[in-house]
């Protein structure tokens, strides 16, 4: 077998701004070893067997995508997860329309049955209102739905759940079962109503059953798939050690490092977690954790949060707020005692991520940082604000004058800043949402992420790098804030380069350069080449993970 | 299509805070099915929710339980998840061991963050006792239940309603409040009223009127300043069910005892029977029990209000065939003649 594999394409697009495009990659022991043209590679050809691979000969070979921001092991039902309700109320895609008849609720039962061929993927529908919408549901009303999956109705109020007959068979209630709120038709078979605690538990404990066999392993690898053909070929699981530190690590351990998962994964440890195990200790605990790492799963970070979530509308605003005059959540720790929590962390070189989406969040995470560098000025600690979802100009020059990152949901500005323009932010805020050119012009280094799978977006790159250059909002043609677009180059870093660098990861990832680890995106067309309005569509081969090839 | 006007009014009276409920308490149960481990658990712990409007005095009892726990190690969650309750302020500071829930991640809820401290709580190498949860005083408290009970490591001992009998009759008036007030009664084992000794005779009726038509055959506790023992709103320890009895029983609040043994096994479905056909001012019972042709096996029993709890008691080896009782209620109505005649 030949010591090196150098790969020919139509373009290599390094991301190294010195040495911008070539035409092939060589490749040994999974890393980089030279970018250029076969001519110009020759002083390492005559020195090292090789072979010239040509399955990218038509092909883009650009850096593997990065997605720093990512949660992998949530469970993704409630992304899933079905409305029937009586009035409207707001949810992952936007307002989900009230239903008022029975026939309404009936129809989108079975069109949420349909949305998923997985015969046994849970249906998980909530809101049902007996009282306005024709009375409780029951089994073989429920069994008219066509499906194989199995279905559970959640009631408006917590108080009521209906199963369909597979669910039934899932829940293993005997039939001798004298459990009350167990509800029966007439006969004495179960009529799968179920009412109040103790039944409730059952019914719900089935449920929370079918989404664990989905998860774990399972849903990680499933998730990981989904990276994969997006071309990432490294994501960050932002929220680690929430439960249990120990037993997610080995979860994560068995999965990642094996050589069929398609990813390399960061994790970032959640402050919150670590407090309660360790107290004061969690930064040496964490220092200790990191000897872990490998360079396909490592340690990095830590996470903090400062106020509540874009599409749930509880991040927090400063003046004038929201439209209806409310305010979101603030976050946990006191956000005057921020700096104290993070202060072990900077102390011991560890990098703080601190989600903060509305700018009154914005500045109190500024204010943390500020009172770090005042207690112990650092450089290059890439403190970085996850999310920075509404902000102002100002923000951007203190956060650069401070020397912090930025890690930006922006497929907002495309999936949701009309929807709130009316509905929490008011149309200022909505329009500018994610503001790149203002993080662009400030010289602060930005990446973009998907915070796959807690909000409904798609974890996809290329869509978040169209939406930063075009900004066009859901309606196809409304630009918003125009000048918060940011050309082509910088949103291709702002998937590869920056982002290794807010991960602390820019010595081994996000260019093609020698000595990298040799992960790759390979792209049908050129990016710098089609319409901007095509940067989303351009067709993805699959990746390459330290030099093997895995097609999408 | 053209819609039903009485439809549309009809889902208006839909309570919007309810729906925040139920979306939360899916996130919970979501976020169990993630920590929670898929192995049976090697424990079983009682849970005990403390519900009741802003007001009401749940912190004041959380603090009667923390500074007297009557023997027991119990850990407390406090949900400090409505802006309002400033009261973890104030429980904060104290020495037992509180848990204050947070926001966790903010994504994902307060629900999320219960689920994740209580599995921190099974996971410990001791364990407590008990877990008493204070459930936000803007809620229906099954939301929350439901999603501790997600848990299959924790067992329902009791829902404990506070209501203060001087605001309880406008709150149960005011549409605003209503629903929710009506909820946290329904969902009560107990329903322990506060200030009952400022409220005149009059008062005391139209009160006790308004929970039974809300609430009906809840068990009724009459106290003030939240002074209610461990052993009532946590069930009875071995030891400690002599420290409240010498609370005066002509005294609004008092609470009497009374325990039963017996060195012979029991018959079991006549001692079910009996205990099912207890006198309401019986607030809890707990045994230990033997039962013929079950010699080597014992059993726990707990009874709050009408919830029954029967289960084999874990890890116990040596045969033993003695039984024992402990019935805790309302010292007012105590009879113990009837109680007597009921258990023998
Ligand atoms: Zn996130």
């Amino acid at each position: 077998m030949a010591d090196m594999t150098v790969y020919r394409a139509r373009k290599v697009i390094t991301m190294d701004p010195g040495r911008p495009f070539a035409e092939c990659v060589a490749v040994r022991d999974g890393r980089i070893v030279s970018t250029g043209t076969i001519e110009s590679m020759q002083p390492w050809l005559t020195r090292y067997s090789h072979e010239i691979d040509d399955t990218f000969a038509g092909k883009i070979i650009m850096p593997g995508f990065i997605d720093p921001h990512t949660h992998f092991a949530f469970s993704s039902s409630y992304l899933t997860m079905h409305y029937v309700g009586p009035i409207d109320s707001p949810g992952p895609q936007g307002i989900n329309k009230g239903l008022l008849t029975r026939g309404e609720v009936m129809a989108k039962l079975q069109e949420a049955a349909d949305s998923d061929p997985d015969p046994n993927a849970p249906v998980i529908v909530w809101g049902l209102d007996p009282a306005s919408q024709g009375g409780n549901l029951h089994r073989d009303e429920l069994d008219t739905i066509k499906t194989k999956r199995p279905i559970w109705v959640i009631s408006y109020a917590p108080h009521f759940i209906y199963l369909n007959s597979v669910a039934l068979e899932k829940a293993k209630i005997p039939d001798n079962t004298n459990v009350h709120g167990v509800m029966r038709y007439p006969d004495g078979r179960l009529n799968g109503q179920f009412v109040e605690l103790e039944a409730g538990r059952l019914a719900l404990g089935a449920m929370r059953e079918a989404i664990a066999v989905r998860g774990g392993a399972d849903g990680i690898k499933r998730m990981a798939d989904i990276a994969r053909q997006a071309g990432v070929t490294t994501t960050a699981e932002m929220i680690f050690g929430k439960g249990n530190f120990e037993n997610e690590w080995k979860l994560y351990s068995q999965i990642v490092p094996a050589d069929d998962f398609p990813l390399r994964m960061g994790l970032v440890s959640l402050e919150l977690g670590l407090h309660a195990d360790h107290g004061a200790g969690g930064a040496d605990f964490l220092l200790k954790a990191m000897k872990r790492s490998s360079d396909k799963l490592f340690f990095h970070g830590v996470k903090f949060l400062s106020d509540g979530s874009f599409p749930a509308m509880s991040l927090r605003l400063n003046f004038p707020g929201y439209l209806d005059g409310s305010n979101g959540i603030r976050n946990d720790i006191p956000w005057d005692e921020l700096h104290e929590r993070m202060l072990p962390y900077w102390k011991a070189g560890i990098q703080i991520h601190c989600h903060a989406n509305g700018d009154e969040a914005v500045d109190a995470t500024l204010d943390a940082l500020a009172r770090l560098q005042k207690l112990q000025p650092a450089f290059d600690h890439r403190f970085t604000i996850e999310h920075y979802c509404i902000s102002t100009p100002d923000q951007a020059r203190r956060l650069k004058a401070l020397g912090g990152c930025a890690s930006v949901n922006n497929y907002f500005v495309h999936y949701r800043s009309q929807l709130h323009s009316n509905e929490g932010f008011g149309p200022d805020r909505s329009e500018a949402v994610a503001r790149l050119g203002s993080l662009e012009r400030e010289g602060v280094v930005f990446a973009l992420h998907s915070d796959y799978s807690l909000v409904l977006v798609p974890l996809h790159p290329l869509t978040a790098a169209w939406a930063a250059v075009n900004r066009v909002a859901l309606d196809g043609k409304t630009v918003m804030a125009p000048g918060e677009r940011i050309g082509v180059e910088r949103a291709l870093r702002a998937i590869t380069i920056d982002a290794a660098y807010v991960l602390g990861a820019d010595r081994k990832l996000g260019s093609l350069e020698p000595g990298k680890l040799a992960d790759f995106t390979i792209l049908e067309e050129d990016p710098f080449e089609v319409d901007p309005m095509a940067l989303r569509d351009i067709k993805i081969w699959g990746t390459v993970l330290g030099g093997k090839p895995q097609p999408a | 299509m053209i819609t039903d006007r009485s439809e549309t009014e009809e889902a208006r009276k839909v309570n919007p805070l309810a729906g925040k409920e139920t979306l939360s308490m899916l996130m919970g149960i979501f976020e169990a099915a993630r920590v929670v481990p898929r192995t049976a658990p090697s424990l079983v712990l009682p849970l005990t929710i403390i519900s009741g409007f802003l007001g009401a005095g749940k912190t004041t009892l959380v603090n009667r339980l923390l500074s007297d726990p009557g023997g027991r190690r119990i850990a407390v969650l406090v949900n400090d998840f409505a802006a309002v309750n400033i009261d973890e302020e104030l429980i904060r500071f104290q020495s037992g061991d509180t848990i204050g829930l947070t926001n966790g991640c903010a994504c994902c809820s307060i629900n999320g963050d219960l689920v994740n401290a209580i599995q921190r709580l099974v996971d410990r190498d001791e364990p407590p006792d008990a877990v008493v949860l204070e459930a936000s005083g803007v809620a229906d408290p099954r939301g929350i239940a439901q999603v501790a009970l997600a848990n299959p490591a924790m067992r329902l001992d009791s829902i404990v309603t506070l209501v203060d009998a001087e605001t309880f009759p406008e709150r149960l008036r005011d549409d605003r409040t209503r629903s929710t007030v009506v909820s946290q009664l329904t969902a009560a084992d107990i329903v322990a009223i506060n200030k009952m000794d400022l409220a005149g005779k009059r008062q005391r009726s139209e009160i006790l009127g308004l929970i039974e038509a809300s609430a009906p055959g809840r068990t009724l506790v009459e106290t003030s300043h939240s002074n209610i023992p461990a052993e009532v709103v946590l069930g009875a320890t071995g030891r400690a069910s002599s420290t409240f009895m010498c609370a005066p029983a002509d005294h609004v609040g008092g609470f009497s005892s009374t325990t039963r043994s017996w060195q012979h096994p029991l018959h079991r479905e006549a001692m079910l029977q009996a205990l099912r056909r207890l006198p309401p001012y019986v607030i809890r019972a707990k045994g230990i029990f033997s039962f013929e042709g079950e010699q080597d096996t014992r059993y726990v029993y707990q009874r709050v209000g009408t919830r029954e709890y029967l289960d084999a008691l874990q890890g116990s080896s040596a045969p033993h065939a003695g039984s024992e009782l402990v019935l805790i209620g309302y010292a007012d109505h105590w009879n113990e003649p009837e109680l007597a005649a009921l258990i023998s």
